[in-house]
Order: C-alpha cells, then sequence, then structure tokens
C-alpha cells in the first residue's frame, strides 16, 4: 500500500483549511473532484442553497477548488490563457486570499503563473506555489504551504499579547478537527492561555497576520508544523512548545503534553488536568463494569496506522492503559524521526518489536486504528472485528457527536468505538 | 544589479559568448554571477579552467534537502565570477524543462538571492522555448534578452522563436537587448542575419568574426577575453559588455520583440527582403481578427487565443477509467505510473463507493483498493530525469513476488516526460517468462476522458484471453457490471445468478468484476454475453468484445421491473434453448410480484404522482409499476436532450410506450417543479435528484433499483409508508420559525 494522500492534497486541504481563502487547481479536472468533494466534507461552508452561485465555468457547480481543467492542449501550448481568464472568476468571490497550486503535469510544463496574476492586476490577493509537491508526505506539504502563505503575508512584527498562543499542526485532515480544536483549546484556556489562532484549521486571514502577536506556538502534530513554528521563531523569535509524547492522544499523553506546555508557559495546568479527571472516572467505571463479563480488551490485538505522533501515544496508551497488544504499527510518511524513533524502541522495550512497519492485512488484528476508509473497509471485510477512524481520508462519516481523538474527549471516543466495538 | 539571459540554438556559440562576457564584465570590475540553463552543463567550463562543476539537478537528486549548501553548487571561477551549472536529464529522458524550473527552485531554497550581484547572466539554450526553458524570459529574472544566432537559417528560426516566447511574456513590453553575430564565416551570412535583424527590429549589437582563437582558447578551457584581450574577438566583446553597462544605465535602447510569421520566415529563407507591413499579431489583435480572414497570422497565432470554453471540458481522466477497469481484476496487479496523488485520489473515491455501497445495501462490494493497486510515486527527480528505472525496480520486485499478471498505466506527468513505458515492459517479459505486463498509455486525460480510458483498458484485459477455449452452453459471461453510482452491484448479481440457476445456466466470467485472471483466459467459455446494463459504455464495451473475440451478444441488459423481466427471460431462454424453464419462472415470477404490488395498492391507489427523471433514459419499468399501483400519473419532466439521438420533437414510442397515456415535458427544471406542485397538488412527487428542501410534499428519490421484479415491490411498499408520513421532516424547518 503506497497510494496515502501525498503533498497535492496536502497543499490543497492547508489553503482550503483557511476559512477565508480559496485554492485554485491549475490543473486537470481528475485531480480536481476528489479534493473539491473532500474540502467540502471537512469543512463544509456552503449550504446547498449557494451552490447556484457557483454554476459557472471553473467552478462548475462545485464551490471548492475552482479549476483551470487542463487538457492536452494546454499542456503543449501552456495554460497561461486559462489562468488569465479564471483569475477574476475567482476574485469576484470575495474571498480575501486565493492560492493558485500547480497539478503534477500543470508543474511539469512551468507557465508563468505569477506572470497572470500580476497582470490581473490581483497580487495583493493571490499568489503561486511553485514547487512540485507530488509524491512528497502531505503533511509536509501541509506545513510548508502555511509557512509559505505566512511569508507572503509579510505581517510586520508588533507586541506581543502576553499569555497569548497559537495551536499549530492542527489540521483538517484530523478527525472532527472542529471538535479538537474545541477541546484543546479550552484545556489552554484552563491554563489562563489564550488562543489567538490556529492556523491550519480554520483559521482566518486575519487571524493568520494576528498570530504573530502570540507569545507562545503550542505544537499539537510536528508533522503538520515544526517548519511553520521555526519560522515564526526566525521571525518574530515566538518559541514553540510541543511533548516528546507527540500529541495529545490518551489521557496520559493529555497530561504530558499539558504539563509540557505549562513549564514553557510559566503557567499552571493543574486545573486542566483536574478537569481531565471526571473523564478519568467515568472511563474507568465503564471499563470496571465491561470487565464484569469480559477479560477484554485486556489481550486483544491492535493495528496502528497514522502519523507519528499520533501512533507513539496512542499505540503507548493502548498497550500500557488496556492492556492491548500490538501487531502493526506503521506510520504515514512524513512522520517526526525523532517520534518514530522513540515508538520502535518503545515497542522492543515492550518485546513487541515485530509489530513495527508490519502489513495491516496480514497481522489480522483484532482492533484497526487508521483512516477512515482502511479502518472501515477492514471491518467490511471481516479483516478486523472494530475499526476505529481516527484520520482522513474518511469521506461518508458525520459527526454528530465529538469524534476527536484528541484530549480527554478523544480518549473517550477512543474507548467508545474499542469497547462498544469487539 | 542587472540581470540578463544569453539565449541561442544548441552549439551555436552562447556558452562561449557568455563565458566571454561574463569575463569582460568582471574585468570592468563588475560582480558577475552565470548559470548555464543547458542540459549538457558546459556553460561555465571556460571560468572555471575546465573543473568539473556539481550541476544543481544531480545534487539535490543525491543530497537530502536538510544537508544541501549553497556553496556546494555556487562555484568561483576566474576573476571571482560565481559559476552555476543546472544541469539536465540524458537526452531522451526525462523532461529538461521541468529540471530548468526546479533548478530556480532549488537556487532560491539555498538563498541565492541574498548574494548581492551587478551582473546575473543565464546562459540558456532556445532550441525549445517550453515552460521551463522560458523560465529565464519571466520578468523576476532576466531584465533584458540577447539572441545569439549565425547566419544558418535554424539559428534565425531559434531565434525568432524566443521572440515569439518573449512576445508571449511581455507583448509589447521592451526586453529584447539585440541580436549577438556569431559567425560561421558562411557566405552569404552577414546580409541574412541583417535582414533578419531588420524584419526583428532589432539592432545587431555585436558581430564575433570567426576566429580559431576561440577554439585555441578552449583547449586551454579559457576565455579569448582573458587569453588574446587585445585580439579582435576579444574587443568584440568587450565592446559588447560595454552595451551591457549602457543598458544597465538607460534600458530605454531596450526593444519590443516582434518575432517573424511563417511568411516572413519563407521570404527570409528565399533570400527577400521581409516584408515588415505584416507582423506577428499580438493578442488583441488577433482576438479581433477571429471570425476575418487572418492572411498574415499564422494558424498557431490563431490557435493560441482559441477561447478554452469551446473546448470540452474534461471532467475527469482516461487513466482513472483503466485503473478502475483493471483493478476490479483478482490475481493481477495495476501499477500507475505517476504521482501518489493519481493513485491515492482513484483508490480513495473507489473506496468511498465501495463504503457508500456498504451503508445503503449493508454489503461491501469490494476490498480496499489499495490492496490491487500500486504507484511509482513518481516525484520531482523522477518527473525530470525519467521514471522508467523506478517503474522497472517495482515490476521486476512484483515479477519476482509471483505476480504474473500486471497492468502499467501512464498518466499525465509520465505522458508528459515521455517515459518509454512498452521498452520496460518487455524487458520484464522477456526475463520473468510466463509474466505478461500489459500497459496501458492513458496519460492522464491526454487521451480522453474516464470512459476512454476503461475502454482501452478493456482492449488491453481481451489480449489475455485464450483463443483456443470453445463456447459452452449452458454458461454466460456477464458483461460490464461497475461500481461507480451502482451501489447494488453484487445484489443484482445475485439476483441474476438466481435467475440464471433457474434456468440452468450458470455464470461463467463476470467482464470485469469480481473476476481473476483465469476467468478472463477462459472468457470465451461463455456460449453468451449477457450486458448489465444499457448504457454507452457498455455497449462499446461488448461491441468491442464481439469485434475483437467473436462471442455471441445478448441484446438486452439485465432488467428491472415485471415487463423488462418477462421479455428478458424469454429472450434469453429462447436464445439458449430452454423456452420450458423461462415459461415456468415467468408464471412464478408475476405472480409474486402481482402478490406485492396487490398489497400495497389499498394505500396508493387513485393517488396522484408527479415524476421528474432528468438523468435516465428508460422509465418505464418505473411507469408500469405506477400503473399496476392504479396511480394517476400527472406528468413525467424530463431533463435537457433526454433521449439521446432523438430530436427534440421526436419523443416517440421507441422512447417510451406510454407517450400516448402521459404528459411528457422536456426541459424540466426545478422552477416547473416549484409551480406544478402548487397547481397540481401531487399526492407523491418522484424524483431522480434531490428537490428543495423548502417544499412541501411527500417524495421520494429514485435511484437505479435492483434489478428483477422484487425492487418494484419494494418500492410500493415504501411509497404505501411515505404517503402516510408527514410531508415534511422536522429537521427541515429548523430556522424556519417552527
Amino acid at each position: 500500500m503506497n497510494i496515502e494522500p501525498d503533498g497535492l492534497t496536502g497543499c490543497l486541504l492547508a489553503v482550503e483549511s483557511i476559512k477565508d481563502a480559496r485554492a485554485i487547481l491549475n490543473g486537470p479536472g481528475g485531480c480536481r473532484n476528489y479534493h473539491s468533494f473532500l474540502s467540502e466534507l471537512h469543512y463544509p461552508r456552503t449550504d446547498s442553497g449557494g451552490i447556484t452561485e457557483f454554476m459557472e465555468p471553473y467552478f462548475m457547480g462545485q464551490p471548492r477548488l475552482p479549476c483551470t481543467y487542463l487538457d492536452e492542449d494546454d499542456y503543449i501550448r501552456g495554460s497561461v490563457e486559462k489562468m488569465e481568464r479564471i483569475l477574476p472568476v475567482v476574485e469576484r468571490k470575495g474571498d480575501r486570499l486565493a492560492v493558485v497550486i500547480n497539478s503534477p503535469g500543470a508543474a511539469l510544463i512551468g507557465d508563468d503563473i505569477d506572470g497572470a496574476i500580476d497582470r490581473a492586476g490581483f497580487s495583493d490577493k493571490m499568489l503561486t506555489l511553485e514547487e512540485p509537491t507530488f509524491s512528497t508526505p502531505a503533511s509536509t506539504a501541509y506545513d510548508s504551504t502555511i509557512r509559505t502563505i505566512m511569508n507572503w503575508l509579510d505581517q510586520p512584527r508588533t507586541d506581543t499579547i502576553p499569555k497569548s498562543v497559537n495551536i499549530l499542526g492542527m489540521s483538517i485532515t484530523n478527525k472532527d478537527w472542529r471538535h479538537g480544536v474545541f477541546e484543546l483549546q479550552g484545556c489552554l484556556e484552563r491554563m489562563g492561555l489564550t488562543v489567538l489562532s490556529v492556523p491550519g484549521a480554520a483559521c482566518t486571514v486575519e487571524g493568520l497576520r494576528r498570530s504573530v502577536r502570540a507569545s507562545c506556538n503550542i505544537i499539537v502534530s510536528p508533522e503538520y508544523s515544526l517548519s511553520t513554528a521555526q519560522w515564526y521563531e526566525e521571525k518574530y523569535g515566538i518559541p514553540w512548545v510541543m511533548s516528546e509524547e507527540g500529541a495529545p492522544v490518551g489521557f496520559g499523553a493529555t497530561e504530558r503534553w499539558l504539563r509540557t506546555i505549562a513549564d514553557a508557559t510559566g503557567t499552571n495546568a493543574s486545573e486542566a488536568i483536574s478537569s481531565m479527571r471526571h473523564y478519568r472516572e467515568v472511563a474507568a467505571r465503564f471499563l470496571t463494569e465491561f470487565q464484569r463479563h469480559s477479560t477484554l480488551p485486556k489481550g486483544i490485538t491492535f493495528a496502528v496506522k497514522a502519523d507519528s505522533s499520533v501512533a507513539l501515544p496512542l499505540t503507548k496508551w493502548l498497550l500500557e492503559y488496556l492492556g492491548m497488544v500490538p501487531v502493526s504499527v506503521r506510520l504515514n510518511p512524513g512522520g517526526d524521526p525523532t517520534m518514530a524513533d522513540s515508538l520502535r524502541s518503545f515497542l522492543e522495550q515492550q518485546e513487541f518489536g515485530e509489530a513495527w512497519d508490519k502489513g495491516l492485512q496480514e497481522s489480522r488484528p483484532d482492533v484497526v486504528l487508521a483512516d477512515g476508509h482502511t479502518a472501515r473497509l477492514m471491518k467490511g471485510m471481516r479483516y478486523c472485528r472494530v475499526g476505529v477512524d481516527i484520520s482522513l481520508p474518511s469521506l461518508d462519516r458525520f459527526n454528530f457527536i465529538p469524534r476527536t481523538i484528541f484530549g480527554a474527549q478523544g480518549a473517550m471516543y477512543l474507548l467508545d468505538e474499542i469497547i462498544n466495538g469487539i | 544589479m542587472i540581470q540578463i539571459a544569453v539565449y541561442g540554438k544548441g552549439g551555436i556559440g552562447k556558452s562561449t559568448v557568455s563565458a566571454n562576457l561574463s569575463y569582460a564584465l568582471a574585468r570592468s570590475g563588475k560582480k558577475v554571477l552565470q548559470i548555464g540553463c543547458d542540459p549538457k552543463h558546459d556553460s561555465t567550463r571556460l571560468l572555471l579552467k575546465g573543473k568539473a562543476q556539481t550541476t544543481v539537478l544531480s545534487y539535490i537528486r543525491e543530497v537530502p534537502s536538510s544537508e544541501r549548501r549553497l556553496d556546494d553548487v555556487l562555484k568561483e571561477g576566474a576573476l571571482g565570477i560565481k559559476c552555476v551549472e543546472a544541469g539536465g536529464p540524458e537526452p531522451g529522458i526525462g523532461c529538461a524543462g521541468r529540471g530548468i524550473l526546479s533548478t530556480f527552485d532549488a537556487l532560491k531554497k539555498l538563498g541565492l538571492e541574498g548574494h548581492q550581484f551587478d551582473v546575473k547572466l543565464y546562459d540558456v539554450l532556445g532550441d525549445v522555448v517550453c515552460g521551463g526553458f522560458a523560465v529565464p524570459l519571466r520578468r523576476e529574472y532576466a531584465d533584458a534578452v540577447y539572441l545569439v544566432t549565425s547566419g544558418e537559417f535554424m539559428s534565425i528560426y531559434a531565434a525568432n522563436n524566443i521572440l515569439k516566447g518573449i512576445r508571449n511574456f511581455d507583448g509589447d513590453a521592451c526586453r529584447v537587448a539585440g541580436l549577438i553575430f556569431n559567425s560561421r564565416g558562411l557566405d552569404g551570412e552577414v546580409e541574412i542575419v541583417e535582414r533578419f535583424a531588420r524584419g526583428v527590429d532589432l539592432p545587431i549589437v555585436a558581430s564575433i568574426p570567426r576566429s580559431q582563437l576561440f577554439s585555441m582558447a578552449e583547449r586551454e578551457a579559457r576565455t579569448v577575453v582573458e587569453m588574446f584581450p587585445e585580439s579582435q574577438p576579444a574587443r568584440v566583446i568587450v565592446g559588447l559588455s560595454r552595451h551591457v553597462d549602457n543598458m544597465t544605465r538607460d534600458p530605454g535602447i531596450l526593444r519590443p520583440a516582434c518575432p517573424l510569421n511563417d511568411d516572413q520566415m519563407n521570404q527570409l529563407a528565399s533570400g527577400r527582403e521581409v516584408d515588415r507591413g505584416c507582423r506577428w499579431p499580438d493578442k488583441a489583435t488577433v482576438q479581433e481578427a477571429l471570425g476575418c480572414s487572418l492572411k498574415c497570422a499564422s494558424q498557431d497565432a490563431v490557435r493560441a487565443t482559441h477561447d478554452p470554453l469551446e473546448r470540452k471540458i474534461l471532467h475527469t481522466c482516461a487513466t482513472n477509467g483503466a485503473v478502475h477497469c483493471t483493478s476490479q481484476i483478482d490475481k493481477a496487479v495495476t501499477i500507475i505510473h505517476g504521482p501518489r496523488s493519481c493513485a491515492h485520489i482513484m483508490a480513495a473515491s473507489s473506496d468511498h463507493y465501495a463504503l457508500s455501497a456498504w451503508k445503503r445495501n449493508g454489503e461491501l462490494q469490494s476490498a480496499p483498493t489499495a490492496y490491487r493497486l500500486m504507484s511509482t510515486n513518481m516525484d520531482d527527480h523522477i518527473s525530470i530525469f525519467g521514471g522508467t528505472q523506478s517503474l522497472e525496480g517495482l515490476l521486476r520486485e512484483k515479477a519476482e513476488q509471483g505476480h504474473r499478471t500486471m497492468f502499467v498505466i501512464t498518466t499525465c506527468a509520465s505522458g508528459i516526460i515521455g517515459d518509454d513505458v512498452a521498452a520496460v515492459a518487455k524487458r520484464i517479459e522477456r526475463d520473468h517468462r510466463g509474466t505478461v505486463v500489459k500497459v496501458i498509455e492513458a496519460d492522464g486525460n491526454i487521451t480522453g476522458e474516464w470512459d476512454q480510458g476503461y475502454l482501452d483498458a478493456v482492449k488491453s484485459v481481451t489480449e489475455l484471453v485464450d483463443r483456443d477455449v470453445t463456447p459452452e452452453m449452458d454458461t454466460v459471461n456477464i458483461i460490464g457490471e461497475r461500481d461507480f453510482f451502482i451501489y447494488n452491484r453484487e445484489r443484482n448479481f445475485r439476483i441474476a445468478s438466481d435467475v440464471l440457476g433457474r434456468l440452468g445456466l450458470r455464470v461463467n466470467c463476470r467482464f470485469l468484476s469480481g473476476c481473476d485472471v483465469t476467468a478472463i483466459r477462459n472468457f470465451n467459455k461463455g456460449g453468451l454475453n449477457l450486458l448489465a446494463q444499457d448504457d454507452a459504455l457498455s455497449r462499446s464495451m461488448g461491441e468491442m468484445l464481439r469485434d475483437r473475440l467473436g462471442v455471441r451478444l445478448f441484446d438486452l441488459p439485465l432488467p428491472v421491473g415485471l415487463r423488462e423481466t418477462i421479455t428478458w427471460v424469454e429472450e434469453l431462454s429462447r436464445a439458449m434453448g430452454r423456452e420450458g424453464a423461462g415459461k415456468a419462472m415467468i408464471e412464478e415470477l408475476s405472480a409474486e410480484y402481482q402478490s406485492g404490488v396487490a398489497n400495497a395498492r389499498p394505500w396508493l391507489k387513485g393517488r396522484k404522482v408527479l415524476v421528474l427523471n432528468k438523468y435516465s433514459t428508460n422509465i418505464d419499468w418505473l411507469l408500469d409499476l405506477l400503473m399496476d399501483l392504479d396511480m394517476r400519473v400527472l406528468k413525467v419532466g424530463l431533463g435537457v436532450k433526454h433521449y439521446p439521438g432523438e430530436p427534440r420533437s421526436g419523443l416517440d414510442t421507441r422512447c417510451t410506450r406510454y407517450l400516448n397515456a402521459i404528459t411528457f415535458q422536456e426541459d424540466y427544471g426545478l422552477d416547473d417543479l416549484r409551480m406544478d406542485i402548487e397547481s397540481l397538488a401531487p399526492d407523491l412527487v418522484l424524483s431522480d435528484q434531490r428537490i428543495p428542501r423548502d417544499q412541501v410534499c411527500h417524495y421520494d428519490v429514485i435511484y437505479r433499483p435492483d434489478i428483477g421484479i422484487r425492487s418494484s415491490v419494494e418500492l410500493a411498499k415504501r411509497w404505501a409508508n411515505i404517503v402516510r408520513l408527514p410531508q415534511i421532516e422536522g429537521w427541515k424547518m429548523e430556522g424556519k420559525g417552527q
């Protein structure tokens, strides 16, 4: 299986994660439909009544990712003319920012898109990402896109707001990212911190501008944000903090994440941690009740396919907190090398080293925790008993109740899926 | 600081001119950077005294980004001139133009912009002015462009092409510095170049005489200006460096690009003075002149401004169609030769349909696509240097794992760089006996849309069929079952298998859903070939199989509703000599249908129905059911061009048996529906699209039903319930004051 999303998806979704921005795809229609659907599904913002506004060339009734619909002629003769035509159509939608992203084919022909933007007089609200990102990890491209946009905004350095932070490394590729942001924001607020901005997850252009006033950047997943965090530090002197244990997944890692932040920001995490106590108690009570009639989940096997910052705390938590047995742990491309090493060492120390990078299908786990498609298809094919959806692609789930994997809420979601599934 | 680009045909001496010019500029005290943009990477050789230079492209290929340093590719040559070579792929492989793009990107990332220079000189191959080689023409790079040419026609042709490129970037803006005439010593050469210069309205800023001194200096890997500073060629180059100097102070000496059109080039080639009254038209002129006679403008000029919106919009790509076709085949591997995004998009979309089908039907139609699909994960390096090596590696790996049937499908990226995939396939087949590698050159959307790719793949799959196998009269093949927008594939197959079984028939090969390579090899065993669907793609597939394999086609698609089912069973049982079994089955099916319909009739009899059908070409099964339920059909609203091939007014009994019994209205839209709901007050609206949320009426969305009679009975039951429910669900009233 070497068909995870790549840099094209990462770039497009990073732009689409900005509330008042729009990605323009310079490429064929075949690259558009899936991503347009994905964007609308993961970050819906057009009600069905508004669709008629998009019944026009380049949108073709789909609100997200207007596209130049390149064809053979354009590959030979260049696509600048199409670009010149699409730009005013997109500009009329009134977005604060539009970013042109080349499909792999378009990246090969090397049209002067910046020139077209200049000639159209939109240089103050449109830019091009010329760097070909195909086959690079989606997370890396997501990170570099946010960084490039921040760099392009070129916000002047101003005074810092004390005790204010940005959350970095939350992306709209996370499972139920909205509740995730809400959950983590709540934790930080209980520590006396104000969240200024969440670049990468429904932030506005104004929010991105405001973000340079933060006193610290809090990283959730470094794969999606480390280079952006380093850029903030270099350009604005904003320090960043991340937990060596990875993202706040499971009770233990969430606690450690909060303590690391408290140490770095000079705040107190005790209220945030004690507010988790309620969830821990409920979880323990339910697990006790469940084990009256069962020895599970202790001893059942699991497989994880995730970003390194999620796989590390998740694997540890399932093993240490629930007593589950890892049989397959695979990382998505673009993993943080330190976290990957840490996870591998952990598995070896626990004498489960053979689970590292083992194929999902061959390991025949009881529980699969993976992107929505893999998890659900594995269950559908009866390759596992439980398929827990923890990330994109997850095209057909609607989160009526919180299904984030982060924080205490996230731990409850994971427990709910596992315990009720087995 | 000034940035200049020196363009010229390969071998015309532009690198020699560039290096000499850089040297002359440096000698006058300028801080100079020279960047060679030619895959043969010898632009700076004379400045580096022949020392090999690491090219940017080989560097970024070999060194991880975190370890790259500008100093590794920025070498210091004579007089402190900084030298960079872009490099490029081997001839015939990859995309050198893409390489130039990557070089500029890499230099930017390595921090070249942070270095101060008085002159940046780009030495660029000008034979091919594709997007990549035109990068130095962009305003952010070149303030001025020099064209090196001799009197040879191909050299002038190349210079003229570069002028076209500049014009496409700049229009009338002034950016051309002039011609540098590098003499080959040919008879009449001066006159030709002068005529060209007059034709394009450019000065000849330097005339470099043919001289042995150049080869003497080259043997020493030095410039003429360095070795023979007092010679005539050196004096000409120094004069050229003064021109650069003047231009820096007075950009007003730059001219616009006025390339010759084809007629003018012919005049030049035939030794005549170019008719300057006839210019290369600018975009506005062409736009204005479209529709009129454009005698002077070449075809290319007109084509370049042809409205892209008038071309057919391609919403899908052939690669996706081909992948969908071959990836259904069990025990075969499909390899997408392209970026990972292609494979991801196709697999994720396919999986989404599988999950949607599961949600609707409670069963999964297929395993994760990733189990049957591989990608060569083409990245930027592969697109520059060619991707056949990585493809070959993957094919060999799979062959060694025991895979005997593999399909390779090309994408836009591999198509554009022109990888010779067929040659790779042949090598694998030669080295791994018994292994079959089929190549489908879909090239993204370059060869067409989804259907085209699917058909090309079908054609390729038919080459696996064993022609020596003979038909058996108790078996049939089912052709063209698909997943996309067909959520009930497996259920339909079970229904079809049941009906066929009752006729004493069994399915030999499901072409191509749920079949394996062995079933395809034995395809010809099927005594009759049944089309699953009645659509253009299925018919094309059927005809292709008939024409290529000489098999028998059964003309009717798998049936929906009672009447279609009766006809289908009658025809099929006749074709296979099983009339008796057919007759008995028809009696059973009819009885079951009548009984089911009778149960729902009390709730539906006499109810008024409005039907909106925008997409299906045949809904007689639905109208039959409504009639059998004794419902009153008020009207059938149809979409635009509803019946393909039929003129608007030609809606006749070939399209529907109910033409004279029911009112049909074409071009029926949601506004019509709104008015009809108000004026006709239907008890039930049946539509194949969602109707506006605020419409208060009983309604149901009609998806493509399962084949056979039971889906009709189920629908009748469903409508009998729907007419008893509230007209509008409560959640739809949220935010409306209730």
